[in-house]
């Protein structure tokens, strides 16, 4: 099924005339600034702030500090100070905060600042964070607060959180493998890159009420965790969040909204307002996790897999963030969409000394992802089989069951065959994965299989209203962000398709707030379409029961001879017998003047279905509805003589359930596709020898531009989803995820080294073809 | 760190610009020309400017014409006037692979070659010219060899303008090949810039990004312009002089360059042969 008019989003006006409001344009007259004052120091005893200089410095208002008294936050474990306090752990990490009169000000006084810090030689590795004699960066994690049953700290080690896959004997099955392949990865961290850098405002209202308006994916989120930092109530809490220029899981976190609240708290009825310069966005705030992995796989001599051990070390950074969450997520999909009833998989988030990390568009599995594909490359070269056809044979199917032990069924899973067969077809792999064109130059495919469920928390729900105006339009009320991932849109298009009304009648207002609307557990995860589409869904059936209650009582037939269509409720055997929205959805007015029945408001929610933490020692557990699977491939043509390459086709062949709109599904398949080539070829948070950040601006962190770009080619596979609405699926945000592991594999063809780690750059293969690197 | 409370001050002529400068003493300034660099070092506080003079009016600065067997270049001429008006076709190509064609369009020659940015990648073509320099300073105008001014850094008094570049026109139309290797875009800084001409006497080539600064050898081009060995003996020759010198950085890591080095050499000796 496919809904017929082709649409217009509902954001699309606005943005492409440039009248679209984002964060920062939110200012007004009375606005205050604020800046915050960086650590140049990755890990030390903060002994001493020195503000003098900066109180004094014009236009100054206030200037916050961190110590004793500052709020420890973390959206599962409460680890981070809002401002550094007794140790500093990375460099970037907010020392002070300086509010002025205005951003110059503000930045003149912030840079007046001066401490004391006693540096202590950082951890900028997850292997020197995991050694016996490693300095403990949280000593006192047993006594954090923890908002997860699931998260333990491990005591007297960097280790935040760890969850374990077993899943019956693979220690039994290795000898009886025709080959064994293991290899080792290591994913550096790396930057969301969004347009937008992060902004927060907020002010302390006079009827002491806190209102926050940011940049945010997850207004609920910021006030939740503003309520525990400020010792207030929730409901003295409102939060705003208009357009968003690019989330990618980064504007989940919660971190400006909670310096601006301190800030707001510090000067009663002043507007303050946050924003980060680019080099602020890329060191202050959270980036995407590191990795480091090793894994292995053995298959017999038919290439069917019989065992796999895996271990995975998720780079958080010096706070935990949503990081522990990210590792139980690469844990429960720890196999990729393969069949594997022998696997024993430890995923543990770590603690360094670098920026800390939050979730990205893939939710860790743009790095699980690489590091068993290329395993599985490595393991068909063994076999001496096609790459495909290892993948095709071991794809998981209905009746297996998952690594988290979930049983696969067509309806919560989709069709991986079909992925494969057509992604066979759509790169003409049959024609050859690696081709010598002459001159050094080699013309090489990669693949990876992709699959995604995801992790929300176990009590994520969603809600909708939906009134009507005057005129039978109706009016969405769903607190999902506007970021560029069109989820308004469809779900306006839910509600045309089910109350049989035209799209441009269904209103939504672009900014949520949180006052206002139905709580929404947070716009990420690619949950919009589920969540609240099922919420959007209940709304729209509760405002079609309405209309046909006041049109019983006004035709004077019971309810269940009525009908609805073309923006009528009618009597299904007179249909001449009718009233239209307009005439019902403010209650009727009857022809002696009475008014009956009421003004429609249809309300609907929704909660995740059965899911709950991991069994300790098995990981046994259901963590989400349904997983998304795909196929990926990437063509490359690779110099010989100088290691460089050119990306030629990218290929995505997806199940995404039923399809609403081709074309923006195809969009953001694609859009997921560059940022996982982008983040392949050229992304990487580098540091120096003291933890320094060196690549903090755009100038020197360099994603891919167009001219780069391979040509790029989508196709969806439509299975339903039997509980979603429409029997969609998620799809937003995997197009990334195979990425990596497909271009991987390709360069690794195309020239023979094992290129186990990103990012994938001319140099890396120099070295890895040089023998000195692998994995490393 | 953004610039405010700036005083701005336009010298229309040689003769007012030692005026200028007086007025500015006292204050840090800096002479702007395209201002990519100010932009730049004011944002990151390297840098906290009072006073800019900008150059852009003096009207010897924006020449670009060819005079008495001269090729003349204003300090102040921009990047894409130059590439644009063909008048030195080396400098031409080399200057457009410096930066985006935005910035092209605000980056001037003097700006470039007088630049805190170690590249300097203006700068290639005319040390393989023998250019000369033109510079004003305390109301006098002089000029010297461009070998002696630049030792990989322009070296100048503060107040010291640099207002002409003037190159032989006879250099300027040597047969010249460019080779510019990056990490991976085409407009980034370099890992290894080679700007070449086959000159009556022999090879001449100039580097940019192999070690810290810019540099042309003898020994190098001695090297080089040796007909009797191979492009890639003479290639292996080079390198292991520059081996010990070569960079390590987050650009590439020093035996990478090498090898891109290498590379870059053996097409540029190559070709430089073609053009015989």
């Amino acid at each position: 099924m496919q809904m017929a008019e082709k649409i217009i989003r509902k954001d699309a006006p606005d943005k492409v005339t440039g009248q679209a409001k984002y964060a920062l344009d939110y200012l007004t007259q009375d606005t205050v600034f604020a800046c915050a004052a960086l650590s140049d120091t990755a890990y030390g005893s903060l002994r001493l702030v020195d503000t003098q200089a900066a109180r004094r410095s014009e236009g100054v208002l206030t200037v916050l500090t961190g110590g004793e008294g500052m709020p420890r936050t973390g959206v599962l474990l409460q680890d981070r100070p809002i401002l550094a306090s007794g140790t500093v752990r990375y460099a970037g990490e907010p020392i002070a905060l300086v509010v002025a009169q205005t951003p110059e000000q503000a930045r003149r006084a912030a840079a007046l600042v001066r401490w004391d810090i006693s540096p202590m030689r950082p951890v900028m590795d997850v292997s020197e964070a995991l050694a016996t004699d490693a300095p403990i960066l949280h000593p006192d994690a047993a006594n954090y607060a923890v908002l997860a049953e699931d998260i333990k700290p491990v005591a007297g080690t960097n280790i935040a959180a760890e969850f374990r896959i077993r899943k019956g004997d693979p220690a039994s099955k290795w000898a009886g493998c025709a080959a064994v392949a293991e290899e080792r990865f290591f994913l550096p961290p790396s930057y969301h890159a969004f347009m937008e850098p992060r902004t927060a405002m907020a002010q302390l209202r006079a009827d002491g009420t806190l209102w926050i308006l940011a940049s945010t994916q997850a207004p609920f989120t910021v006030r939740h965790l503003a309520a525990l930092a400020l010792d207030m109530d929730d409901g003295m809490i409102e939060v705003e969040a208009p357009y968003v220029g690019g989330g990618y899981g980064g504007k989940s976190a919660v971190q400006l909204e909670l310096m601006a609240a301190l800030a707001a708290r510090a000067l009663p009825g002043r507007r303050i307002c946050l924003t980060n310069s680019r080099e602020q966005d890329m060191t202050m705030s959270p980036g995407r996790m590191g990795m480091r992995a090793v894994i292995r796989l053995g298959a017999d001599s038919q290439g069917m897999l019989l065992a796999g051990e895996m271990d995975f070390s998720v780079d958080a950074g010096a706070y935990a963030d949503i990081a522990p969450n990210m590792a139980k997520a690469v844990a429960v999909d720890c196999t990729g969409p393969y069949a594997l009833d022998d696997l024993a998989c430890n995923a543990r988030c770590v603690y360094t000394n670098h920026t800390y990390s939050t979730a990205y568009r893939g939710f860790g599995h743009e790095s699980c992802t690489f590091c068993v594909e290329r395993t599985l490359d490595v393991l068909a070269e063994m076999l001496g089989m096609d790459k495909l056809l290892l993948r095709e044979k071991n794809l998981i199917a209905p009746g297996s069951t998952t690594p988290t032990q979930v049983e696969v069924t067509s309806s919560n899973m989709g069709d991986p065959a079909a992925c494969v067969s057509r992604l066979r077809a759509l790169m003409d792999w049959d024609a050859g994965d690696r081709i010598d064109l002459g001159n050094g130059i080699v013309r090489a495919k990669g693949v990876s299989c992709l699959w995604k469920t995801p992790n929300p928390s176990t009590d994520a729900s969603a809600g909708a209203v939906i009134t009507f105006n005057d005129d039978g339009s109706a009016n969405l009320q769903v607190a999902v962000v506007e970021m560029g991932n069109g989820g308004i849109t469809r779900l306006c298009r839910m509600v045309s398709e089910k109350l049989r009304m035209p799209y441009d009648r269904v209103h939504a207002h672009p900014m949520v707030n949180t006052r206002v609307m139905p709580k929404y557990w947070k716009t990420v995860a690619s949950l919009s379409s589920y969540l609240a589409g099922r919420a959007v869904m209940d709304a729209a059936e509760d405002a079609l029961l309405q209309l046909k209650q006041n049109a019983s009582l006004a035709l004077r037939v019971p309810v269940e001879d009525l009908e609805h269509g073309q923006e009528r409720i009618y009597v299904r055997h007179q249909p001449k017998f009718c009233l239209g929205y307009q005439d019902l959805a403010l209650g009727v007015v009857l022809p002696d003047g009475n008014a009956v029945g009421r003004e429609v408001v249809g309300r609907g929610s929704s909660v995740m279905p059965h899911i709950g933490p991991l069994a300790e020692d098995t990981g046994k557990g259901k963590t989400g509805h349904s997983w998304t699977v795909g196929a990926q491939g990437v063509e490359v043509e690779w110099d010989q003589k100088d290691d460089t390459y050119r990306l030629v086709n990218a290929v995505t062949v997806m199940d995404v359930g039923t399809v609403l709109d081709q074309e923006e599904t195809c969009a953001m398949v694609r859009g997921g596709m560059s940022m996982g080539l982008s983040l392949a070829r050229s992304e990487a948070l580098l540091y120096d020898g003291e933890g320094f950040p060196l690549t903090s601006s755009l100038r020197t962190y360099k994603p891919m531009h167009i001219g780069e770009e391979p040509h790029y080619a989508v196709e969806l596979i439509a299975t339903p989803q039997l509980d979603a609405p429409f029997g969609t699926r998620s799809f937003s945000e995997h197009g990334i995820i195979g990425m990596p592991a497909a271009l991987g594999n390709a360069l690794s063809t195309a020239s023979g080294a094992h290129l186990n780690a990103l990012p994938l750059t001319p140099e890396s293969i120099y070295f890895a073809l040089a023998g000195k690197e692998n994995g490393q | 760190m953004t610039l405010t409370d700036l005083t701005y001050y336009r010298p229309e002529s040689l003769a007012e610009y030692p005026v200028a400068i007086q007025m500015a003493e006292g204050e840090p300034y800096c002479l702007y020309g395209g201002g990519s660099e100010i932009l730049s070092m004011a944002r990151v506080g390297s840098i906290r400017p009072r006073a800019l003079i900008d150059i852009k009016s003096i009207p010897e600065c924006r020449v670009l014409q060819q005079k008495d067997g001269q090729i003349v270049l204003g300090g102040a001429a921009t990047l894409s006037e130059i590439a644009e008006s063909g008048i030195f076709p080396l400098l031409g190509t080399t200057v457009s692979r410096i930066a985006d064609h935005t910035n092209q369009c605000r980056i001037t020659l003097a700006g470039n070659v007088c630049g805190t940015i170690q590249y300097r990648e203006a700068v290639l073509p005319l040390l393989l010219s023998d250019a000369t320099v033109r510079t004003f300073l305390r109301g006098q105008t002089s000029d010297r060899p461009l070998a002696e001014a630049f030792d990989g850094r322009f070296r100048r008094a503060p107040e010291e303008l640099v207002v002409q570049f003037l190159v032989p026109a006879e250099a300027a139309g040597f047969p010249f090949v460019h080779v510019k290797r990056t990490r991976g875009d085409k407009i980034d800084y370099p890992m290894a810039t080679i700007a070449a001409v086959r000159a009556p006497e022999g090879l001449r080539l100039a580097f940019s990004g192999v070690k810290q600064h810019p540099f042309r050898d003898a020994a190098l081009e001695k090297i080089a312009s040796d007909a009797a060995a191979t492009p890639s003996a003479r290639a292996d020759a080079i390198l292991a002089q520059l081996r010990e010198g070569a960079l390590e950085d987050q650009a590439a890591r020093r035996e990478y360059r090498l090898f891109v080095l290498r590379e870059a050499l053996v097409q540029t000796l190559t070709r430089l042969e073609a053009e015989a």
